[in-house]
C-alpha cells in the first residue's frame, strides 16, 4: 500500500494570553514525478485567513496570522499522498576521480547545496568521514555517497533529546550522537566538503506497519514527528537519496515535503507572536492508509519539555525538531 | 491619524503645561517664602515638593528642605522625572517623533525651548534666584501655545493637543489647592493673623490674582480662593474650566453631541463636568475639601487612561 | 607641488591658499579660479573674516534650532551632532554634470536589470557574465524573495551613488553604490535652504540648478507603486524610530511628501494586506518607503528578534498587495565585491560602455587576486564588502604595521568579506578652516541621488558633497569628522 493519509498536528500552548501570532508552514507535500499530492488541507484553531506561495526552493509555504488574544494554538495539516513506484533508473557508475575534474561547474550551478550553512559549517572532523567513506566505496560517486551513509549510521547513535532543534553539527560530531535532523546535517557537511552537492529533505518515514497492505491501525511515524534525509547530486544530474538515520535504502514509505540547505530553509512550523507568556509545544503525526477509514484512533502525544518563560515582547514560536 | 502621533500630541502638551506649571509655582513661592521667618522656612517649602509627588527622590538628594535644593531640584535635576528641564525635554521629545505632523514652526519653537532651557548653568540661577529662569520657561510655554494656535490646522491633532493641555491643567491645579489649603490653615501664621501674604501666592502661581481681585472685595479669603480656583467658569486654570475643555476637545475629537458621549473618558468628563458646574464651594468643604479634589484627581487619572484605551492601544480584533 | 597663486597671498581669507598636489575644484593648476568658480572667488576674495564667520554662525544655529543633527551612540546616552556645514558650496560645471547623469542614469538601469534578473530567470549566470557563487555568497543576496514580482519591475528607486574626483585624471569615477536606504538627500535640500538664507549674495550672478524638486518626484514614484491604483494611494515611510541617525531624513521627508511618518508598531499585517493603527481604526496601506534595513523588516521571515519591523510584511508584499522601495534583497546589487562587475552589466543589459569609470577593485575571494592584494597591502585600501559608512576599512599607507597585520589575518580567514582598491587621490575644494580662520583644500566626494520610474532616472542637480574637515583626511563620513557643503550645478555655459 502506498497511498497515505497524514494528519500532522502541531500545537502551541501559552501559559496566558498572547496575540498578533504570525506563522509560516511547510507542510504540504511535494507533487512530482516520484509522489502525487492528492490533497492537502490546513487547519487552524483559532481560525485564520492564509496566503501561500512558493519559495526559493520550489517548496510550498502557507502564512497565516492570528491577531487576537489566544491561549492555545493548533496547526492541523492532512494530506493524501501517493507514492509511485521507483522506475528503473539504471545506476549512476561515474568514478569520483572523473567527477572532480568537472565539479567546478557543479559547484557553479548549485552552490547553494555545496556552501557550508550555519548548521552544516565545513569541520576537519567531517574530513576523517569522508575518508572512511571513500576507503569503503567503489570508487564511484554513488558508492561514495552510500559509503557515506552507512558510516554516519554506523558511527552515530540515534538518541532523543542529545541534541536541540538549533544544534549544528558540532555538537552531534562532539558527543557522536543525535536525531535525524543531526545525521542528514552530518551527512551533507561531509559530501559538500568531498566537493559533491547535497540538499536536505524533510518529510515522513511511514513506518511498516501503516504500509503493510493489512495495515487497519493508524500509526504514529518517524519518531512521533517528521523525519529528515538527504539526496546527492549524481553526475548525471539526478538527486539520489540517502537516509542516514535509517541505514536503508530510500523508499517508497519516504514521503518528500520540502528541499533546503539544512532544518533552517524547510522548518515545519515557524512564527513568531506578541506576549509575555511561556508556551509548550507539542507534535502529533499520525498515517494511516488512505483507503481505509474505519481504524480505531490511538493517539500518541509527544509534548517537548516547556520553553523558559522569558519576559520579551515579541518571541519566535518554539521551532520543532526533525526526528 | 495614527494613534501614536496622537498619543505623542497628547503628551507633549502635557509636559510643557507640565513645566510650565512647576516654574510658576517655583516662582512665586520661591519670592514669597524668601520674606518668611526661618522657622517656618522648611514647612513652606515641603509643599512643593509634594506638589510635585516626588518626596521619596528628593528626600534620598538632599539632607535638607531649601530655597536652593528646592529650585535645583525642581527646576534643573535630570534625575528628577518632574523637573523643569525634564519636563521640557520630553515635551521635545514627544514632538521630535511626530515632527512632521506639526508645523515647522512649532518644532523649532518647542527645540529651542530645549536647547535654552539646557543652555543655563544650575549654579548660576541658583545663586541669581528663579525668576529669570522661570520666566523663560513660562514664556516659552505661552509662545509655543501661541504658535501651535496659529500655525497648527485646528484639527483632530490640535484636539488632542487640547485635552492634554487641559486635562494637566486639572490636575496641576487640583493640587495645588489641596496642599496649598491644608498646608496653610494647618500651619501657624508667625503673624496669627491669615496668611494673606501666602494666598496671594497661590493666586499667583497660577496667575488668578488680578482675575481674584476683580471679582471679590479684599481681604484674600481662603474659600474665596478655592472657590475661584475649583469652580470659576472662566479662569483659564480653574479645574471648571479646564475639565470644560477637555470634555470640548474629546467631543471635537469624535464628533459626539451635546448629552451624549462616544466613550468612556467622554462620559466621565461630562459628569465631572457637572459636579463642578453645579456644586457650591460650602457644600464643597462640607462634604471635605480634601476628599473632593481627591475625587477629581482620580476621575481625571481615569479619563486619561480610557482615552489611550480608546484611540492610543485599543485592541485589535481579528 | 603646487605653489599658491602669487596674487592670492594678499587675498583676505584665501592668504596662504595652496592647492598641493591634488586636483583642486576652484583652482586650476596654475592658481586661476576655474570659469565656473570666478564669480565665486570673486565674492569670497573680497570678503572679510569677521563677516564670513558671522554667517558661518549663522547658519550653524539655523542647522540647530531646525534639529538638523545626527545622534552619536560613543557616550552610551546618544547625544545630538550638527553635521558641520561649510559655507563654502562646491560648483560642478554644467558640461561635467551632463555627463555625470548620463552615467549614472546608465548605471541605475543596469543594476535594476541585474536585480531583476537574479531574483527572477537568472539569465546572467546562465550567460556566465557573473558567477553564480559570487552573488549567492553575498550576504545581502536574500533567497527569501527570489521570484518575487515586484511592482512595475523596480527594485532601485532610490539610489545614491559615490563618486569621486580622481585627482590624477581630474575625472570623476564611481566609487560605491548605494541601493538599499541610502540616506543624506535631506542635508542636500536644507544646506541649499540655509545656504540661500544666510549667503543669498554667493548666488548673485550664478545661476544655480535648483535641487527642491526631489520630495515631488519621490511622491510621484511611490504614488504609482500602489496596488490599489494611484487614487487611493495609502503611502508611508516606514522609520526604526527617532534614536536612528537618519531620523531627521525621514520625518522631513515624510513631511515635504504630505505622507504619513509610521514605526513598525504602528503597522500591522491581516490576511496578507498591511494597515496602519489610526484613532479611528485600520486603514489600509499601500506603499512603504521603508528606511528599515531588509533584515529588519519582518520577524517572520527574517531575523526573528527584530522589533523594528512588521511581521507579515512580507507575506503581503509576495502577493503584492503593498509595495515596498527600495526593494528587498538590493544589498546584492551595492554589496562592494559587486562593484566590480557593474560595468559588466551595463555592457550585458544595456548594450553599452559605461560613461563613468569605475575604481580597479580586487576581489579577495578570487586566489589571484587574493595574492595581489596581499602583497600590496602597503598602497591599498581594503573594505569589508557588507560595511558603509567608513567602518571596517583599512587605508594601506595611512596605517602602522599592526593594522595592516590585523587585516591581513582577517582577509585570510575570510577572503570573500574583502575587496581591495588603489587609493584614489580624491580631489579638494576650497573650505573654511574655523580653527585657523582661513580656507584651505580639503578632500571631497559627491552623492547624487537618483530616482527611477521604470522608464527614466530623475538626479537631482548636484547632491551631497561630503568633505574630510580634518587636513589631509580622506575620510567624509559624518561619523568620522566629515561635513557638507551645498552643491551647485549651474545653469548653462560654464
Amino acid at each position: 500500500m502506498n497511498r497515505y493519509r497524514l494528519v500532522h498536528t502541531t500545537e502551541f500552548l501559552y501559559d496566558g494570553p498572547v496575540s498578533e501570532s504570525y506563522n509560516e508552514v511547510r507542510l504540504r507535500p511535494m507533487h512530482d514525478e516520484r509522489q502525487s499530492c492528492l490533497s492537502f488541507r490546513l487547519i487552524t484553531a483559532p481560525m485564520s485567513r492564509g496566503t501561500a506561495y512558493r519559495d526559493a526552493y520550489g517548496n510550498w509555504v502557507h502564512q497565516f496570522n492570528v491577531l487576537a488574544e489566544h491561549q492555545r494554538l493548533k496547526v492541523e495539516a492532512e494530506s493524501v499522498v501517493l507514492a509511485h513506484e521507483a522506475m528503473d533508473s539504471s545506476a549512476d557508475s561515474t568514478p569520483l576521480s572523473d567527477y572532480d575534474c568537472s565539479c567546478h561547474q557543479i559547484a557553479e550551478e548549485f552552490y547553494d547545496f555545496m556552501a557550508p550553512t550555519g548548521y552544516v559549517p565545513h569541520l576537519a572532523a567531517l574530513e576523517q568521514i569522508a575518508e572512511d567513506a571513500e576507503a569503503q566505496s567503489d570508487g564511484t560517486v554513488a558508492g561514495f555517497a552510500e559509503a557515506a551513509s552507512n558510516v554516519i549510521h554506523e558511527s552515530f547513535r540515534y538518541v532523543k533529546g542529545a541534541t536541540h532543534v538549533h544544534s549544528s553539527i558540532e555538537d552531534s560530531l562532539s558527543i557522536g550522537a543525535g536525531v535525524c535532523q543531526d545525521f542528514a546535517h552530518v551527512m551533507l557537511g561531509v559530501v559538500r566538503m568531498r566537493g559533491l552537492a547535497g540538499r536536505y529533505v524533510s518529510g515522513y518515514l511511514v513506518p511498516g506497519a501503516a504500509a503493510a497492505p493489512d495495515a487497519k491501525q493508524e500509526d504514529v511515524i518517524g519518531g512521533q514527528a517528521s523525519h529528515a534525509w538527504v539526496e546527492v547530486l549524481m553526475p548525471n544530474n539526478s538527486w539520489m537519496p540517502f537516509d542516514p538515520t535509517l541505514g536503508k535504502p530510500v523508499g517508497l514509505r519516504h514521503i518528500r515535503i520540502a528541499y533546503g540547505r539544512d532544518y533552517g530553509d524547510v522548518a515545519p512550523v515557524r512564527g513568531v507572536y506578541k506576549g509575555h507568556a511561556g508556551q509548550r509545544l507539542s507534535v502529533d503525526v499520525r498515517v494511516r492508509p488512505a483507503l481505509d477509514d474505519t481504524g480505531t484512533e490511538q493517539l500518541a502525544k509527544s509534548a517537548a519539555p516547556p520553553a523558559p518563560a522569558t519576559m520579551i515582547a515579541e518571541r519566535p514560536q518554539q521551532p520543532q525538531q526533525q526526528q | 491619524m495614527l494613534s501614536r502621533i496622537a498619543e505623542s500630541l497628547f503628551w507633549l502638551a502635557r509636559y510643557i503645561e507640565r513645566a510650565e506649571g512647576t516654574a510658576r509655582i517655583l516662582d512665586v513661592n520661591y519670592h514669597m517664602l524668601l520674606e518668611q521667618s526661618q522657622q517656618s522656612y522648611r514647612l513652606r517649602w515641603e509643599p512643593l515638593i509634594i506638589m510635585a509627588g516626588e518626596e521619596d527622590r528628593f528626600r534620598k538628594l538632599y539632607k535638607e528642605v531649601n530655597a536652593e535644593n528646592v529650585f535645583e531640584f525642581l527646576a534643573f535635576r535630570h534625575d528628577n522625572p518632574s523637573s523643569i528641564v525634564q519636563c521640557i525635554a520630553k515635551a521635545r521629545e514627544n514632538a521630535r517623533t511626530i515632527r512632521d505632523r506639526m508645523s515647522r514652526e512649532m518644532w523649532e519653537d518647542i527645540n529651542g525651548l530645549f536647547h535654552v532651557a539646557n543652555s543655563y548653568v544650575p549654579a548660576d540661577e541658583i545663586a541669581a534666584g528663579p525668576h529669570r529662569f522661570c520666566d523663560k520657561i513660562k514664556f516659552g510655554a505661552h509662545r509655543f501655545h501661541g504658535v501651535t494656535d496659529s500655525t497648527l490646522p485646528h484639527d483632530e491633532g490640535w484636539d488632542f493637543l487640547r485635552v492634554g493641555w487641559a486635562l494637566e491643567r486639572v490636575e496641576m491645579t487640583a493640587r495645588l489647592v489641596d496642599v496649598q489649603y491644608h498646608n496653610l490653615l494647618d500651619t501657624p501664621s508667625p503673624t496669627g493673623a491669615l496668611d494673606n501674604h501666602q494666598w496671594m501666592a497661590v493666586l499667583r502661581s497660577v496667575g488668578a490674582y488680578e482675575a481674584y481681585h476683580r471679582q471679590y472685595p479684599p481681604p484674600i479669603e481662603p474659600e474665596k480662593v478655592a472657590e475661584m480656583l475649583i469652580l470659576n467658569p472662566q479662569h483659564p486654570h480653574s479645574i471648571r474650566f479646564s475639565a470644560s475643555e477637555v470634555q470640548a476637545g474629546l467631543r471635537a475629537i469624535s464628533g459626539s453631541g451635546r448629552g451624549s458621549y462616544a466613550n468612556e473618558a467622554e462620559r466621565l468628563a461630562g459628569r465631572l463636568l457637572e459636579r463642578l458646574s453645579y456644586d457650591r464651594i460650602g457644600e464643597i468643604f462640607d462634604q471635605g475639601l480634601h476628599g473632593y479634589l481627591n475625587d477629581v484627581l482620580r476621575i481625571s487619572g481615569s479619563i486619561g487612561e480610557d482615552i489611550a484605551r480608546t484611540y492610543f492601544y485599543y485592541a485589535v480584533v481579528a | 607641488m603646487g605653489a599658491a597663486p602669487a596674487h592670492m597671498a594678499s587675498l583676505g581669507l584665501f592668504a596662504g591658499y595652496d592647492t598641493g598636489d591634488f586636483y583642486d575644484e576652484m583652482f586650476s593648476s596654475r592658481g586661476e579660479p576655474r570659469p565656473a568658480y570666478t564669480k565665486l572667488f570673486q565674492k569670497l576674495a573680497t570678503m572679510a573674516r569677521s563677516h564670513f564667520e558671522e554667517r558661518r554662525k549663522l547658519a550653524d544655529l539655523s542647522f540647530l534650532i531646525q534639529g538638523i543633527t545626527f545622534t552619536v551612540y560613543s557616550d552610551g546616552r546618544g547625544t545630538e551632532r550638527l553635521f558641520p556645514f561649510d559655507l563654502i558650496p562646491r560648483i560642478i560645471p554644467n558640461s561635467e554634470w551632463q555627463r555625470i547623469d548620463r552615467g549614472l542614469s546608465q548605471r541605475v538601469v543596469a543594476l535594476n536589470l541585474f536585480l531583476h534578473d537574479v531574483y527572477g530567470k537568472q539569465q546572467i549566470f546562465r550567460d556566465q557574465r557573473i558567477p553564480r557563487s559570487l552573488v549567492y555568497s553575498c550576504p545581502h543576496f536574500h533567497r527569501e524573495v527570489v521570484g518575487v514580482e515586484v511592482p512595475k519591475g523596480i527594485h532601485t528607486h532610490i539610489c545614491g551613488i559615490d563618486l569621486v574626483r580622481d585627482s590624477k585624471s581630474g575625472e570623476f569615477c564611481v566609487l560605491e553604490d548605494n541601493v538599499r536606504t541610502p540616506s543624506g538627500v535631506s542635508y542636500v535640500l536644507e544646506n541649499r535652504l540655509v545656504m540661500t538664507r544666510t549667503f543669498p549674495d554667493a548666488f548673485q550672478a550664478n545661476e544655480v540648478l535648483p535641487v527642491n524638486n526631489y520630495p515631488a518626484e519621490l511622491s510621484r514614484i511611490l504614488r504609482s507603486l500602489s496596488p490599489r491604483g494611484e487614487n487611493e494611494a495609502q503611502i508611508v515611510v516606514l522609520t526604526p524610530g527617532t534614536y536612528n541617525s537618519a531620523y531627521f531624513e525621514h520625518s522631513f521627508l515624510a513631511q515635504q511628501m504630505g505622507v504619513e511618518l509610521v514605526e513598525g508598531r504602528d503597522l500591522i499585517v491581516d490576511g496578507g494586506v498591511v494597515y496602519m493603527k489610526t484613532i479611528r481604526g485600520l486603514t489600509r496601506v499601500d506603499v512603504i518607503y521603508r528606511r528599515i534595513d531588509d533584515e529588519f523588516l519582518d520577524s517572520l521571515t527574517f531575523r526573528a528578534d527584530s522589533i523594528l519591523g512588521v511581521p507579515g510584511l512580507m507575506g503581503a508584499y509576495r502577493a503584492g498587495n503593498v509595495a515596498l522601495a527600495n526593494a528587498v534583497g538590493n544589498g546584492v546589487a551595492d554589496d562592494k565585491a559587486i562593484y566590480a562587475y557593474v560595468p559588466e552589466f551595463i555592457r550585458y543589459y544595456l548594450g553599452e560602455e559605461p560613461v563613468l569609470r569605475s575604481v580597479e577593485t580586487f576581489i579577495c575571494s578570487k586566489p589571484q587576486d587574493l595574492k595581489y592584494v596581499l602583497d600590496h597591502l602597503d598602497n591599498l585600501v581594503v573594505k569589508a564588502v557588507g560595511e558603509s559608512g567608513g567602518y571596517g576599512m583599512l587605508i594601506g599607507p595611512a596605517s602602522d604595521r599592526q593594522r595592516i597585520e590585523e587585516f591581513r589575518c582577517r582577509i585570510k580567514a575570510n577572503p570573500r568579506n574583502y575587496i581591495a582598491q588603489p587609493v584614489v587621490p580624491l580631489s579638494r575644494v576650497p573650505s573654511y578652516d574655523a580653527s585657523e580662520g582661513s580656507i584651505a583644500g580639503r578632500h571631497v566626494d559627491l552623492r547624487p541621488y537618483c530616482l527611477y520610474d521604470g522608464e527614466k532616472v530623475t538626479i537631482v542637480p548636484g547632491g551631497l558633497t561630503r568633505v574630510a574637515l580634518q587636513r589631509d583626511s580622506l575620510i567624509v563620513n559624518s561619523s568620522q569628522g566629515g561635513g557638507s557643503k551645498d552643491t551647485w550645478v549651474l545653469r548653462g555655459e560654464s
